[in-house]
């Protein structure tokens, strides 16, 4: 089973089975922060959700409005 | 929709110091969605960029987190948690006058003195099709000052007051506060 991200405007982060915080997008992402000792620029990155994360939202916690399942793509012989 | 019962409730002895201890705040349109399992909120995703905010109230004993019952005539309860900051100063003047700004609305996650979590700012609709919502009332914070020689020290007061149809919902134990303001 394969988990797909449903795209928001802005994307939305969440605490992960390992208490992490990740983003519900493909990529990371880069939020301002206050400065502080551990981002003293003020820069926080946050890590894309991988699909152990999203299966976690999904069938976990129910987040059906920001996780989605997608069939896996069935292999298509051209030599047929 | 709750279906009626009156069902037996036995009350254990739990003894332990009410009051809410620390408060964290976000607007309510950076709230993604809010994930209930059996009626307590279990997960909480909050658009990239914004953050809970945490205030950590006065310990002298004020701060409260009341519901109204409701009565014949109307079902909407007023929530309302009443705190202080110690000081009266620029930087609590400027933290009030910021706060009272948030016209949109507010979601504040209340830790008690005992542990428990509670959130004011957004409701719980049944349990055979759970959804979440925000309260009828929006959660708005007024602040006040008392300068005066009564308190020991001067204290601005915090009054977040909010209208709801259902109690405000519980946090699921695993979910804890300092989680929240990692998010």
């Amino acid at each position: 089973m394969k988990y797909k991200i449903i795209k928001k405007v802005i994307p939305s982060k969440i605490i992960n089975e390992k208490g992490k915080v990740v983003v519900l997008s493909e990529t990371d992402v880069t939020e301002q922060i206050a400065p502080s000792t551990i981002y003293p620029d003020g820069k926080r990155v946050l890590k894309a959700a991988t699909q152990e994360d999203l299966k976690y939202v999904f069938e976990k916690l129910g987040m059906k409005d920001d996780v989605e399942i997608v069939e896996e793509e069935k292999q298509i012989d051209s030599k047929k | 929709m709750i279906e009626c019962g009156f069902t037996e409730y036995t009350t254990t002895c739990k003894r332990g110091a009410g009051g809410v201890k620390r408060t964290a705040g976000i607007s309510r349109s950076k709230i993604a969605s809010i994930t209930f399992t059996t009626g307590e909120v279990t997960a909480i995703s909050i658009v990239a960029g914004s953050h809970f905010a945490q205030v950590t109230w006065a310990d002298n004993n004020t701060a409260t987190f009341t519901e109204s019952e409701p009565t014949r005539d109307s079902d909407i309860k007023t929530q309302e948690m009443i705190a202080n900051l110690y000081g009266v100063t620029q930087a609590t003047k400027a933290w009030a006058e910021q706060v009272e700004a948030c016209c949109e609305g507010l979601v504040l996650v209340h830790e008690m003195n005992d542990g428990t979590l509670r959130i004011q700012g957004i409701e719980y609709y049944g349990t055979a099709a759970p959804t979440w919502g925000y309260t009828p009332g929006k959660a708005l914070v007024f602040t006040g000052t008392n300068n005066g020689t009564l308190q020991t020290k001067p204290i601005t007061t915090i009054r977040a007051e909010s209208l709801s149809i259902y109690p405000a919902p519980f946090v699921a134990s695993a979910l804890t506060f300092d989680a929240i303001l990692l998010l």
